[in-house]
C-alpha cells in the first residue's frame, strides 16, 4: 500500500524577486511512451500555475476543481483569484478529502502573481500549506532543496 | 402592491471630484406618502474608501447590506470588484430581484474615484461625472447635468433640489466626501414638510 503512494517526481521553484517560476523533470514511464501528452505543469488561470508530486490522476481531478474555483471566483468578482484564496480553496478541498475513502495521493506546488507580487505555496494531502521563498518536492528534494538554501 | 421601487421612497446620488468621490442619500422612509422615519440613511460604508448606496425597497436595502457580510478576503475590496460582486448577487436572483438599485462609489488603490450605478438585476453602468437613483432620479439627472464646481456644495445642492421636488424623499440628508486621506461625512438639514 505504502508503495502505491511513494513514486514522484522532482519538482521544485525558486521564486525571485520579480516572478516566480516552477520547473519539474518530464520523465515517461517507457520510452515507448509517447511524451507530448505528459503533461505535469498546468495552468490554473492566467496568474496561477501547479506542478505536482505524486499520482497523476488525483492531480487532474484537483486541477479540474481549482479550475473551476477560479472560474467560479471570476463568475462573481470579474477578476481572477489572488494567490493566497485559490489555495486555501484547494487546501479545502484536500482537507475534505481526508474524511473520505483516501486522500489525494499528491502535493502540490502553486505558484503564482497578483497585486501583492509573487507568492509560491505547497499543498500537502493532508491540506495543510505553507508559502515558501523556495521550495522542491518528490524525488530528490532533499538535495535540491539543500541546493536552493545556498542560493 | 403599487410599485416596490417607490414604494418608501428615496434618493442617492454619487459624483466624482479631483482625486475624491462624494455620496449623498435623504434619510426619509416611508409608507407610500405617508413618512414614518427620518433616519433612514440609504448610503452604507463597505470598505474605508468605498461605500455603496442603496435606494428602492427598504426591506431590500437592508437584507442586500446584511449579504455583504460576506468578508473571507482578509484585504480590502476595490469598488470595482465591489460592484461586479453586487451585480453578480443581484443577478442570482434575476427572476424575482431585490428591488433596489444600487450605486457603488470609492476610491480605488491608486486613489482614483471610480462610480456605478446598476439597475435592480445587476446591470452596471459605469460613469465618470455622476450616478443617480431612487424616486427623484429624474429631477437629479435635471439638476447634475450641469458643470461641477466644489464638490460637497454640487452633491448637497444637486440633492436637495431634487427631493425638495420629490415627495417621497427628502426629510434631512446625509453626505459622504471620500478623500484618499479621509471621509467628510455631513448631515444636511432640509425641508421637513
Amino acid at each position: 500500500m505504502t508503495d502505491r503512494y511513494s513514486f514522484s517526481l522532482t519538482t521544485f521553484s525558486p521564486s525571485a524577486t520579480n516572478g516566480v517560476v516552477i520547473a519539474t523533470e518530464k520523465k515517461a514511464a517507457s520510452p515507448l511512451i509517447d511524451d507530448s501528452s505528459l503533461e505535469k505543469v498546468a495552468n490554473v488561470c492566467p496568474n496561477i500555475g501547479i506542478v505536482y508530486s505524486g499520482m497523476g490522476p488525483d492531480f487532474r481531478i484537483l486541477l479540474t476543481k481549482a479550475r473551476k474555483a477560479a472560474q467560479k471566483y471570476k463568475r462573481i468578482y470579474d477578476e481572477y483569484p489572488p494567490t493566497g484564496i485559490l489555495v486555501k480553496e484547494v487546501a479545502s478541498v484536500m482537507q475534505e478529502f481526508t474524511q473520505s475513502v483516501r486522500p489525494f495521493g499528491v502535493s502540490l506546488l502553486i505558484a503564482g502573481h497578483d497585486e501583492t507580487g509573487p507568492s509560491l505555496y505547497q499543498v500537502d494531502p493532508s491540506g495543510s500549506y505553507w508559502a515558501w521563498k523556495a521550495s522542491a518536492m518528490g524525488k530528490n528534494m532533499i538535495n535540491a532543496k539543500t541546493f536552493l538554501e545556498k542560493r | 402592491m403599487p410599485d416596490p421601487g417607490s414604494y418608501n421612497g428615496g434618493a442617492v446620488v454619487a459624483m466624482t471630484g479631483k482625486n475624491c468621490v462624494a455620496i449623498a442619500s435623504d434619510k426619509r422612509i416611508g409608507i407610500q406618502m405617508q413618512t414614518i422615519g427620518f433616519e433612514f440613511s440609504k448610503v452604507f460604508p463597505v470598505t474605508d474608501k468605498s461605500y455603496v448606496g442603496l435606494p428602492g425597497l427598504a426591506t431590500d436595502t437592508q437584507t442586500l447590506y446584511a449579504n455583504m457580510y460576506k468578508l473571507r478576503e482578509e484585504r480590502e475590496i476595490e469598488p470595482r470588484t465591489l460592484s461586479n460582486m453586487i451585480a453578480s448577487t443581484l443577478y442570482e436572483k434575476r427572476w424575482g430581484p431585490f428591488f433596489v438599485e444600487p450605486l457603488v462609489a470609492g476610491l480605488d488603490k491608486n486613489n482614483q474615484p471610480f462610480i456605478c450605478g446598476m439597475d435592480s438585476i445587476g446591470c452596471s453602468t459605469e460613469t465618470c461625472d455622476f450616478v443617480v437613483g431612487g424616486t427623484s432620479q429624474e429631477n437629479l439627472y435635471g439638476i447634475c447635468e450641469n458643470e461641477p464646481e466644489d464638490l460637497f456644495e454640487t452633491i448637497s445642492q444637486s440633492l436637495l433640489c431634487a427631493v425638495d421636488r420629490d415627495c417621497l424623499a427628502g426629510w434631512g440628508a446625509v453626505v459622504h466626501v471620500i478623500t484618499p486621506e479621509r471621509v467628510i461625512t455631513r448631515t444636511l438639514k432640509a425641508r421637513m414638510d
